[in-house]
C-alpha cells in the first residue's frame, strides 16, 4: 500500500500578508467571542465536580464535534487535500498525558485555561497576568529540565509515536487509507457522538435543573433580565419577540453570548483557519506557541539575550515567527476590545494576595504541562479534534483528571 | 423566600472582588458546605460571568433560591441555603 | 431614592480608565510594529547565519507578517485615537455636569 503524501498542497493562492492577516482576524473573533460568552475550559470542567453541571462540558463536546464534523466534511468532499489536515498532526506518547494532566491542574489552580488566561489578562484581571507570566517560566523550566529527556524519548520511540503526520490520523488507522470515503466515515465516528454527548449532557443538566427548582428561581426581576445568558432553562422560555431582544442586547454588548452561541461561532472560526491557511502553515487554532514560548523569547530580545541561539526547545522548535503570533495578538486586542465597549474593562486584583502567588505556581504549571503536551487545550486539545487525531482524546482524559485534583486541593486551602 | 433574601441580614460574606471564574463558585460552594440549613451567604464579585452564569448554575444544581444586588461597580450575590 | 441619586451621579462621571485605554492600545500596537520590524528581522538574520533552519523563517513570509502587521497597526491606530476622543469627550462632559 503506498504511503500517504507529506507535501502540502494549498487550497487557495494567497499571499504570506493575506494569510497572516486572516490569522489575525481570526484570533480577533476568538478573543472577542471568547470574552463576550466567558468561554473556559477549564471551568466547564471544574463545574462538573463543583456544581455537578455538565451544561459547559456539554457545549466543549459540541465544539469538538462541529470542528470535526466541519473540517472533516470539507476534507471528504475534496475542498481541503487531505495532507492539509493530518499533516500537521503531533505525535503521540506519554508525555500528552502527563502534560494535559500537569496543565489541568496548574490552570485549574490558576484560574484559567490558556484561552481565558490571555481574554482575561486583556479584560484587567491582574491575577491572569501573574498565571501568563508565571506560564512563561514555566515553559523556560520545560525548555532545559524537561525537553532534552522528552526528545529523545520521542526520537527513540518509547512510549511514543517516532512522528506525526498520517501515522496518528484516526481514517489512517481504521481504514489504513486516506480516501475521501475513509475520511467522510471517520469524520462521522469521531464528530457523531461527540455532538450526541454534548446535546445529552445540557439537556440532562437542565431537565435536572427544573426538577430541583420545580421551574423557578427567585431573584429581582430586573436584574434577571440584565444577566440570564447561556442557555435558558425551562421556565425561561424565549418568545419570537425577546429574541429579537435578545440579538439586539448582544450586538449592542449589553448582554453576554450564550454558551452555545459562541461554540457555534468559535468552531466556524477553526473551520475558517482550517480553509484558509490549508497547504501554507498549521491551519488551526493555536496559541501556546506563541503566548508561552515567543513571547518569552520576545521579552528577552531587547535584552540582548536571544534563547533560539542557545536554549533546547527554543533553538529547534520554535520558528521566529508563524500565522500564530499575529493570532495571538489580535485574540487580546479583540478581547479587550469586547470588555472596553461592554464596559466590562477595569483592572481586577484579588483581595487575598495568596491567590497571585497561587496564580504564578500555577502558571508555572501550565507553561510545564503545555510545552510536555506539545500544546495547549485549544493548539492540541480542540485541534487534534479538527486534525481527526486520537491526540485531543488523551488529552481530554489527563485534562479532566488534573482539574478534578486542582478542585480537591482548593477545597482543603 | 424574596423577602428573607432581600431584608434578612448574610449570616457570612465572601469577598471574590477581582477573582474570576472558576474561583467564585469554587470558594462559594465550600462555604456553603460548612453552613446551615437557614443560613444566607452573600459573595461580592464585580466578575460578571460569575453573577450571570457560574453562581446561578451551583444554586440551581444545589436547588439554592439567590438573589442578585447591584451596588456600583460590585455585585452581592445571596444564596439562601435550604435543606 | 437618595440611593438612587447616588447611583445616577456614579454612572454620570465617566471613568478615566476609559479614557486611557484606548490610547494604550494604540501605543502598544505600533510598539509592537517598530519591535517586528527591527528585533524579528534581526533575530531572523542571526538565525541565517548561524544555518538554523528549524526556526529560521523566509524573507517572504517575514516580509508578509511585516505588512499584515503594519495593516493591522493602522487599523488598530485609527479606531483607538477615534474612541480615546470619544472618551475624552465624554469625561470632559461629566466633569462640566458634575460641577
Amino acid at each position: 500500500m503506498a504511503t500517504p503524501s507529506m507535501i502540502l498542497q494549498p487550497v487557495f493562492s494567497e499571499t504570506w500578508a493575506v494569510i497572516f492577516g486572516l490569522f489575525g482576524l481570526s484570533g480577533f473573533i476568538l478573543g472577542w467571542v471568547a470574552q463576550r460568552g466567558n468561554y473556559c475550559f477549564i471551568n466547564a470542567m471544574t463545574s462538573i465536580f463543583t456544581t455537578k453541571s455538565l451544561e459547559r462540558f456539554g457545549a466543549l463536546l459540541l465544539l469538538f464535534g462541529l470542528t470535526a464534523l466541519g473540517t472533516g466534511i470539507l476534507t471528504a468532499f475534496g475542498v481541503v487535500p487531505a495532507v492539509d489536515q493530518y499533516f500537521y498532526n503531533y505525535f503521540a506518547g506519554w508525555y500528552i498525558l502527563v502534560g494535559s494532566f500537569i496543565f489541568g491542574f496548574g490552570a485549574a489552580m490558576a484560574g484559567g485555561c490558556n484561552l481565558s488566561m490571555l481574554y482575561r489578562a486583556s479584560s484587567g484581571y491582574v491575577q491572569n497576568w501573574i498565571e501568563l507570566f508565571g506560564m512563561m517560566i514555566g515553559t523556560y523550566v520545560f525548555a532545559v529540565a524537561i525537553w532534552p529527556f522528552q526528545s529523545y524519548t520521542m526520537q527513540a520511540g518509547i512510549l511514543s509515536t517516532t512522528s506525526g503526520g498520517y501515522v496518528e490520523y484516526l481514517p489512517y488507522l481504521l481504514f489504513h487509507s486516506t480516501s475521501s470515503l475513509a475520511v467522510y466515515v471517520t469524520t462521522f465516528i469521531v464528530a457523531l457522538p461527540l455532538i450526541l454527548l454534548g446535546v445529552y449532557f445540557q439537556w440532562r443538566t437542565r431537565n435536572r435543573w427544573g426538577k430541583s427548582l420545580g421551574g423557578s428561581t427567585p431573584g429581582l426581576p430586573g436584574i434577571r433580565a440584565l444577566g440570564s445568558p447561556g442557555i435558558p432553562t425551562p421556565a425561561e422560555t424565549s418568545s419570537g419577540l425577546r429574541l429579537k431582544q435578545d440579538v439586539k442586547d448582544m450586538l449592542l454588548l449589553r448582554k453576554p453570548y450564550g454558551t452555545n452561541l459562541s461554540t457555534v461561532i468559535l468552531a466556524l472560526d477553526m473551520i475558517f483557519v482550517f480553509l484558509v491557511g490549508a497547504g501554507y502553515t498549521f491551519n488551526y487554532l493555536v496559541i501556546t506557541s506563541s503566548d508561552g514560548g515567543r513571547f518569552f523569547e520576545y521579552i528577552l530580545m531587547p535584552l540582548g539575550i536571544n534563547l533560539f541561539t542557545n536554549t533546547p526547545w527554543f533553538n529547534d522548535s520554535l520558528p521566529i515567527v508563524d500565522p500564530s503570533t499575529l493570532m495571538v495578538v489580535m485574540l487580546c486586542v479583540g478581547a479587550f476590545s469586547a470588555s472596553y465597549l461592554s464596559g466590562d474593562f477595569k483592572i481586577r486584583i484579588p483581595k487575598d494576595k495568596k491567590r497571585l502567588v497561587i496564580g504564578f505556581l500555577g502558571g508555572m504549571l501550565v507553561g510545564i504541562g503545555v510545552r510536555m503536551a506539545l500544546g495547549c487545550n485549544v493548539g492540541l486539545m480542540w485541534t487534534n479534534f479538527g486534525q481527526l487525531g486520537y491526540d485531543g482524546y488523551i488529552f481530554l482524559l489527563g485534562m479532566l483528571g488534573g482539574v478534578y485534583l486542582a478542585v480537591k486541593v482548593q477545597e482543603r486551602l | 423566600m424574596e423577602d428573607v433574601l432581600k431584608i434578612k441580614e448574610p449570616d457570612d460574606t465572601l469577598d471574590v472582588v477581582g477573582e474570576s471564574c472558576p474561583v467564585p463558585e469554587m470558594m462559594a460552594s465550600k462555604k456553603l458546605k460548612k453552613m446551615k440549613s437557614g443560613q444566607i451567604l452573600e459573595v461580592l464579585t464585580d466578575h460578571q460571568p460569575a453573577v450571570d452564569v457560574t453562581l446561578p448554575s451551583l444554586c440551581k444544581n444545589l436547588g439554592y433560591p439567590y438573589m442578585i444586588l447591584k451596588d456600583g461597580d460590585l455585585f452581592r450575590f445571596r444564596i439562601l441555603k435550604v435543606s | 431614592m437618595e440611593e438612587m441619586e447616588k447611583a445616577k451621579t456614579k454612572a454620570k462621571s465617566y471613568p478615566v480608565r476609559k479614557v486611557i485605554a484606548p490610547l494604550i492600545l494604540s501605543l502598544f500596537a505600533i510598539v509592537w510594529f517598530q519591535f517586528s520590524k527591527v528585533y524579528l528581522t534581526g533575530a531572523d538574520n542571526i538565525a541565517l547565519r548561524e544555518a538554523n533552519f528549524a526556526i529560521y523563517v523566509t524573507p517572504e513570509q517575514l516580509q508578509g507578517y511585516l505588512e499584515a502587521t503594519a495593516w493591522t497597526c493602522y487599523i488598530v491606530v485609527y479606531v483607538g485615537l477615534i474612541f480615546f476622543w470619544y472618551g475624552l469627550v465624554r469625561y470632559v462632559e461629566s466633569k462640566e455636569v458634575s460641577k
